[in-house]
């Protein structure tokens, strides 16, 4: 009762004082007597429409008004969904009334719907340009941002309705696919009369109907039949001169598309790296392909530090690349892109290598001074087709790397020289297409491929004398080799739901041919070599998958049942050495999840799965691979089986903002062989295999909290990791056993101090254990501690400074560094250039110890660093 | 496109109300337009349709885009993850349920992957004037209101008995038609009505998975994922380098600053 006279609305007109107050109450039923919840009464004026006041019914069809007025009469006003409307006259007294409401069709007038801009799918919205164009703008990207429900990040990417476009076209052609920012953010108003925004635009015409997207692309009409533009980015400094500059420039027509880039610096930015964006996807595929570039020899390298590039890379890189689009007649496009990277990279320093053997320690300290050239032409040929009906796209690529290494060693008193020549060339086809197949899409995918890799290397003075002379010295080595390879790899595949499961099959076949022709000539046998390979290898497989996946209330289960049948087919007919070998496998995959809780999730994971070796895992008579590592690998296949499985308990609760997870994974491999590692008393290597089976245990446990205050804005995060592996290996002709064990903590916190001050730390400790036949060796301990700060003064200045401690306790000493790094930068809006400074090393560290521990030995690597930088940047549009 | 309906409405039958599974009978749908950023006025958008479901003694006031994601969670037909991914996200994930008779709100939103409910209680204030307009030939009348911030007003029709309207606005003796604040900054227009002849069911498992929060604590959630989702992103496993994790936090600390305009300025009703 009382909550109904306080849910009462006061319609206040008239003054209230000097009225009697009248309560008018009751309660609405149906000719059954349930109560009629929801109805609206209202009291008006006789003979006006004037509202005095009025009631919902309650959930037990109860109501009551409360009225100020002289009035003598009032009039009541019952309406109710699906009931008839009552209007009658009322004294105005406190009374009760009560009503049984008689049903009826409630009959709306007509109700006209309008249509809103919104609901309209695969609509077109345009834009004039002139009319959202103010007097500062300059680029596009300005213009876009002022066009109601655009949003142009500072990153670049472009919003629509708050979420990101999917595609950039000008002029319908997609030249720059996700690098659009560089078109947009340079591109002249002046040059585009519109700008058409295509809501939910699916980019793979085929799946228009069948697949939704809520994505809006930008289209940009031009003005003029052709466009010209373009970025430039310069910047230099010292010591010693220092260089990077970036030119873009770009053309747009309606039929033809061009944009080139020239970059080149010697400041350690490795641009090459910019080169390609890859998806998941692609790394998946070029993992079973096996075909990217693969360098069989080598010289000797000194381990690099594991931090930016920028604080020891020493280059001088030039990168040209073209993209180059041309609409053709049919709705296909055709897209050109070529690149070329020619870069001069030194690396300095020394290593100090000690080899654990079962009974002995062999030291060998080497001073190193290594120089690569890069020379490689990337070319890729793009045709494709995306219409209504059919979706292609065809690919021919070609790379070719003329590449080649020298390296000087000084070891004692003696000077080694290694020149490497490593060469690789490949030609491929790439082709995807959908289509429809019954009610699904079907994706049809064929790769083909060729490649070859020619390399040599040569080492004086001549190694590996017992081997290759007769125990005797001489001046040079030479190994040449030569790798022919055929690829391809066809599938076909679609997905299908049924009720809460989903299957995905997919059949595919795959083959492979290879030829590997080596030989090691010496200074004293030039013309015919003892140590030749002449390899060809085949490799079928044929592979129907099946992923299944169920979902129901808190269970999620997935299955993968791939069956796999393999041939192999290995032969070296001069050495009379063959091998063949077919396997059918079954390499089934298994996962839960169950949601315990809404904090709590368990999951567990099982699988099963072969992997056989590769063409470097098998030849028949010695390879050197590199001055001081000679190979032959005369032995089966190489055949693994893992049997792995890991579980995780994971603990999110977001109202507190603490989450923890703790993750243990078991893998055990079997293996058919036993790698034989010879070390010579110069610490040279020699790798053999034999026939053994053996196990290799892997464990691993990571654990990770992290935590939230929101009061002061600090994020904590701590985790830590641990690997323990324990497998055998023959080293000098003894069965070892080998045991690695590493932790890793880790602590890091965040804070914004305020909105325009931001702090991080963070510190990592790392150790590393290793233990051979029961004798353990020194732990070693690694530690970096990091502190950042960013100062954000106001919309168009950055301030950033970089402190990083780096502690190693090595074997035989403990070093330290300290490194820091400031960055300035200032925004000139109106013009739309940017200014960067750039202190780089400030307390100029020169050397960077590391150390990396394998199987059977420890190496410390000394690396010369970059010295203390300035660098001024300056970036503008033409 | 203009569409004439001539709609009956049969609202006969008492069904027994269940939070999770509720059976409407009545669609009205709104359009929703947004100025975001209170600061500029071109950041005025439009936004997706917003849907209120409609039964005697309850209702749900829901984003269309929402309920579709939810139609396809509840349904768990794996064929539609790939649709899943595509359907367009809702501007807002809150999902309002108003009782007829009370005024008592229970509000479900989502961050990330979880679904918080708080209770909410409105008391409502409306001030009818003698205004009138006609909006397709339905007689339409104004009223005024104050709610938590901002000066409201409402057109409605006593044409349809219905005392309802879009978010949390209710209690006129009519449906609200119209409704907007008096800077502009938000406005629902209704667009549509619609009768299911028979009862829509609509599969909700809100409840089962949903977290009862405070309000307040509600605010203080809402507020940390806003200010830093980098400890929630982590928590599912994703892993970011210092640099990215810069840019993220630059890109949301600019995000913040523009959508700086929520419907609800105060605590406080009026």
């Amino acid at each position: 009762m009382k909550q109904i006279l306080t849910a009462i609305v006061f319609f206040i007109c008239f003054s209230i004082n000097g009225f009697a107050q009248t309560s008018i109450s009751g309660n609405l039923k149906t000719a059954k007597g349930n109560p009629i919840t929801g109805a609206s009464i209202t009291i008006t004026e006789l003979n006006s429409d004037k509202i005095l006041n009025y009631d919902i019914s309650d959930s037990d069809g109860y109501f009551s008004i409360l009225i100020y007025t002289k009035n003598e009469k009032l009039k009541l006003n019952i309406r109710s969904m699906g009931f008839k409307t009552v209007v009658m006259t009322i004294d105005n007294r406190t009374q009760n009334l009560s009503f049984v409401l008689e049903e009826e069709i409630t009959k709306l007038k007509e109700v006209i719907v309008k249509s809103s801009a919104i609901t309209k799918h695969s609509d077109t919205i345009t834009y004039s340009v002139s009319s959202f164009t103010k007097q500062e703008d300059r680029t596009i990207a300005d213009v876009l941002n002022n066009m109601p429900g655009i949003e142009v990040l500072s990153s670049g990417k472009i919003l629509y309705q708050g979420k990101p476009i999917n595609k950039y076209y000008i002029e319908g052609l997609d030249l720059l696919e996700g690098k659009y920012n560089l078109a947009n953010s340079n591109l002249p108003h002046k040059e585009v009369i519109k700008v058409q925004v295509l809501e939910n635009h699916q980019p793979i015409k085929v799946l228009d109907s069948l697949v939704y997207s809520n994505q809006a692309a930008i289209n940009i009409k031009l003005k003029n039949s052709y466009t010209f533009t373009g970025q430039a980015e310069l910047g230099s400094g010292f010591s010693p001169l220092l260089w990077d500059v970036n030119v873009t420039p770009m053309l747009f027509s309606k039929k033809r598309q061009m944009l080139s880039s020239y970059q080149t610096n010697n400041t350690g930015n490795n641009v090459a790296s910019h080169l390609k964006t890859l998806t998941i996807e692609d790394l998946l595929e070029q993992f079973e392909r096996n075909d990217e570039k693969q360098d069989w020899l080598s010289i000797q390298q000194i381990e690099v530090p594991n931090f930016s590039e920028l604080r020891w890379l020493d280059n001088n890189i030039h990168l040209i690349t073209t993209n180059y689009l041309q609409k053709l007649k049919n709705d296909y496009e055709l897209r050109l892109n070529v690149s070329y990277l020619n870069d001069y990279q030194k690396q300095k320093g020394f290593t100090n290598t000690q080899f654990f053997t079962s009974n002995d320690t062999i030291t060998l300290l080497e001073n190193k001074h290594n120089q690569f050239y890069i020379n490689t032409l990337e070319t890729n040929l793009t045709l494709q087709k995306n219409t209504d009906k059919n979706f292609f796209k065809n690919s021919l690529i070609f790379q070719g790397f003329w590449d080649s290494e020298r390296g000087v060693i000084q070891s004692n008193s003696d000077s080694i020289n290694q020149n490497l020549s490593n060469r690789y060339f490949k030609l491929s086809n790439d082709l995807k297409t959908l289509f429809p197949l019954g009610k699904q899409i079907a994706t049809l995918k064929s790769y083909l491929g060729i490649n070859r890799t020619p390399q040599s290397l040569t080492v004086n003075p001549g190694q590996f004398n017992n081997i290759l002379n007769n125990s005797n010295s001489y001046d040079e080595v030479i190994q040449d080799i030569e790798l022919n390879t055929f690829y391809t790899n066809n599938s076909l595949g679609f997905t299908k739901g049924w009720q809460q499961f989903s299957f995905s099959p997919k059949v595919g076949f795959q083959f492979e041919k290879q030829q590997l022709e080596s030989q090691i000539l010496t200074s004293v046998n030039t013309q015919n070599s003892e140590f030749e390979n002449k390899l060809v290898w085949t490799r079928s497989k044929l592979y129907f998958h099946i992923q299944t996946q169920y979902k129901k209330d808190k269970w999620r289960v997935e299955f993968s049942t791939p069956i796999n049948i393999y041939n192999y087919q290995i032969e070296d007919k001069p050495l009379q050495r063959s091998q063949d070998l077919n396997r059918v496998t079954f390499e089934p995959t298994a996962s839960i999840t169950y949601d315990l809780t809404s904090f709590w999730r368990l999951s567990i994971n099982v699988n099963l799965n072969n992997q056989f070796g590769t063409i470097n895992q098998v030849y028949y008579n010695y390879i050197l691979k590199s001055y001081r590592n000679i190979q032959r690998i005369d032995t089966a296949l190489p055949e693994m089986q893992n049997f792995g499985y890991s579980g995780s308990i994971g603990y999110r609760n977001p109202i507190k903002s603490l989450f923890f997870s703790v993750i243990y994974s078991n893998v055990k491999t079997y293996n058919n062989l036993l790698y034989n590692y010879q070390i010579l008393e110069n610490g040279a290597t020699e790798l053999q295999a034999i026939e053994k089976d053996n196990e290799r245990l892997n464990h691993n446990f990571m654990t990770r909290v992290s935590k939230y205050f929101s009061d002061i804005n600090t994020n904590v995060t701590l985790s830590a990791n641990y690997s323990l592996q324990d497998f055998k290996q023959i080293l000098n002709s003894k069965i070892t056993d080998i045991e690695n064990q590493n932790w890793r903590l880790n602590s890091k916190m965040d804070i914004d101090i305020t909105d325009w001050l931001n702090t991080e730390v963070e510190s990592i400790f790392q150790f590393s254990k290793n233990k051979i036949q029961e004798q353990d060796n020194k732990t070693i301990t690694r530690q970096f501690h990091k502190f950042n700060i960013n100062i954000y003064p106001n919309e168009n200045q950055y301030l950033g400074l970089k402190t990083e401690y780096v502690k190693n306790n090595l074997f035989s000493e403990d070093t330290e560094n300290f490194f820091a790094d400031l960055v300035y930068r200032y925004t000139w809006k109106k013009k739309n250039i940017d200014f960067e400074l750039q202190f780089n090393n400030i307390f100029n560290t020169e050397n960077y110890k590391t150390i990396d521990i394998d199987n059977f030995s420890y190496v410390e690597s000394n690396f010369r660093l970059r010295p203390r930088q300035v660098l001024f940047n300056i970036r503008f549009s033409f | 496109m203009k569409i004439r309906l001539t709609i009956f409405v049969t609202l006969l039958s008492i069904s027994t109300y269940t939070q999770n599974n509720p059976n409407y009978k009545l669609i009205v749908k709104y359009s929703y337009q947004k100025q975001i950023d209170s600061t500029d006025e071109k950041s005025k958008i439009n936004l997706e349709n917003y849907s209120l479901y409609l039964n005697e003694e309850n209702s749900l006031f829901i984003s269309d885009y929402r309920i579709n994601l939810d139609t396809i969670l509840n349904n768990a037909n794996f064929s539609d993850l790939d649709k899943l991914r595509s359907l367009p996200k809702p501007s807002s994930n809150k999902r309002i349920f108003k009782s007829a008779s009370s005024k008592k709100i229970i509000i479900y939103d989502e961050f990330y992957d979880k679904i918080y409910k708080y209770n909410d209680s409105v008391n409502m204030q409306w001030k009818i004037t003698d205004i009138y307009d006609t909006l397709n030939n339905m007689k339409i009348r104004k009223a005024e209101t104050k709610f938590r911030g901002r000066n409201y007003t409402a057109w409605y029709t006593s044409e349809i008995p219905i005392s309802d309207g879009p978010y949390k606005f209710k209690g006129l003796p009519g449906l609200i038609i119209k409704l907007y604040d008096s800077k502009k900054e938000i406005n629902y227009s209704l667009i549509g009505l619609k009768i299911f002849k028979n009862n829509k069911s609509l599969k909700l498992n809100y409840n089962s998975e949903a977290l009862l929060v405070s309000k307040s604590k509600y605010k203080k959630i809402k507020e940390s994922f806003k200010q830093n989702p980098i400890p929630y992103m982590e928590s599912q496993g994703a892993v970011f380098s210092e640099e990215t994790e810069r840019i993220i936090k630059e890109k949301f600390r600019k995000r913040n600053n523009k959508t700086n305009n929520p419907i609800e300025l105060k605590e406080d009703d009026e």
